[in-house]
């Protein structure tokens, strides 16, 4: 059901990416996430080409807690900013952050495999919606939105995938303007 | 891509050395449950740590620029995928580049070109010349420039070889 891979990082942290579909409490649940109850990254599905792309973000998010070198307050924040190409923080969240209308959403949880069931277990009943199988990202993925958001040229289209255009350009974020 | 020397005592299942240069190694390896190449630079120990660091980094970061760069004007070049760990996909070097608009840079990478084919291929001499050409044609004001200051590069230097004129059209 739902996608799960090991970081690179010393500690191998435990990514999982549960996918929410018919939502009804977003507002309220982003109300969670501001008092700090909320133990994920909640994403607009439809920004995320493949689960790759969160895992890489998720794989930056951890080194740079290690390193004590985030640039956001939490690392929950700090993966959805490893989304963007821009080093807006506010427009980062804004963009791939959960809105307050949304009906589906993607949560990321990370952790060790024991922290990362008991919350994944957490995350489920705070978000009032059907669990489906994270196989449905690609039914939300909004292809043309993505290519637009991360400016990527249809000659690159042609030499590789939209999934490797954008995690260059997640990855090249810090140093390189395209 | 920083040079980990740590790497080279510990053996890591989860990457096989490839083959080696002179200004590092590169690995295929597993990441993130992707196949990656892994491009790792050595430390040069006879440069001042900062300094060796700083450069590498710098080395690092123009090449993934370069790659990704290529690669949105629909060059086949590999995807970066991390350019701050040794877990990246880098397979060019392309480690002295840089984004310069000076007609001499471009006269003397055509210059190396023309060098190149002409050194590797024979009896290229009248192909180079209609590249030359075509590169002009396609280029307008700008080529020109820098066919001209191409004109200046071949006259320095040792080893200078004469030009034949392009017999044919492109």
């Amino acid at each position: 059901m739902a996608f799960s891979v090991v970081l690179q990082d010393e500690a191998r942290t435990v990514c999982r990416l549960v996918l929410f579909r018919e939502v009804e409490n977003a507002g309220p649940l982003r109300k969670l996430i501001l008092a700090g109850q909320v133990e994920a990254s909640l994403i607009q599905p439809q920004m995320v080409v493949a689960p790759f792309q969160v895992a890489v973000a998720a794989n930056r998010a951890v080194r740079a807690q290690a390193l004590g070198k985030m640039a956001t307050r939490s690392l929950y924040t700090e993966v959805i900013f490893n989304l963007s190409t821009k080093k807006n923080i506010m427009n980062a969240l804004k963009t791939f952050g959960m809105g307050e209308e949304d009906k589906e959403v993607l949560a990321v949880v990370l952790g060790t495999e024991e922290e990362v069931e008991d919350k994944v277990t957490k995350i489920t009943q705070q978000i009032n919606g059907k669990v489906v199988d994270t196989s449905e990202l690609a039914d939300l993925t909004q292809e043309a939105r993505v290519q637009e958001l991360y400016k990527v040229t249809p000659e690159e289209l042609k030499v590789g995938s939209l999934l490797e255009a954008v995690v260059s350009r997640m990855a090249c974020r810090d140093f390189l303007t395209l | 891509m920083v040079a980990v020397p740590n790497l080279n005592k510990k053996r890591r299942m989860d990457r096989q050395l490839v083959t080696q240069g002179a200004e590092g190694r590169v690995y295929v390896g597993d990441w993130l449950n992707h196949s990656v190449i892994i491009k790792q630079r050595f430390s040069k120990k006879y440069r001042h740590v900062d300094l060796d660091t700083h450069i590498t980094q710098e080395r690092i970061k123009a090449e993934a620029r370069a790659l990704t760069r290529c690669r949105s004007l629909g060059i086949r070049t590999p995807a970066v995928y991390d350019p701050y760990e040794s877990s990246e996909v880098i397979l060019i070097d392309f480690g002295l580049s840089s984004v310069e608009e000076r007609a001499e840079d471009k006269a003397v990478d055509l210059y190396v070109l023309e060098r190149a084919v002409l050194s590797t291929h024979p009896n290229t001499e009248a192909f180079v010349s209609c590249c030359i050409s075509a590169y002009k044609k396609a280029g307008s004001n700008a080529a020109e420039d820098v066919v001209k200051r191409l004109d200046e590069v071949r006259t320095r230097g040792r080893k200078k070889i004469p030009q034949k004129p392009c017999t044919s059209t492109p």
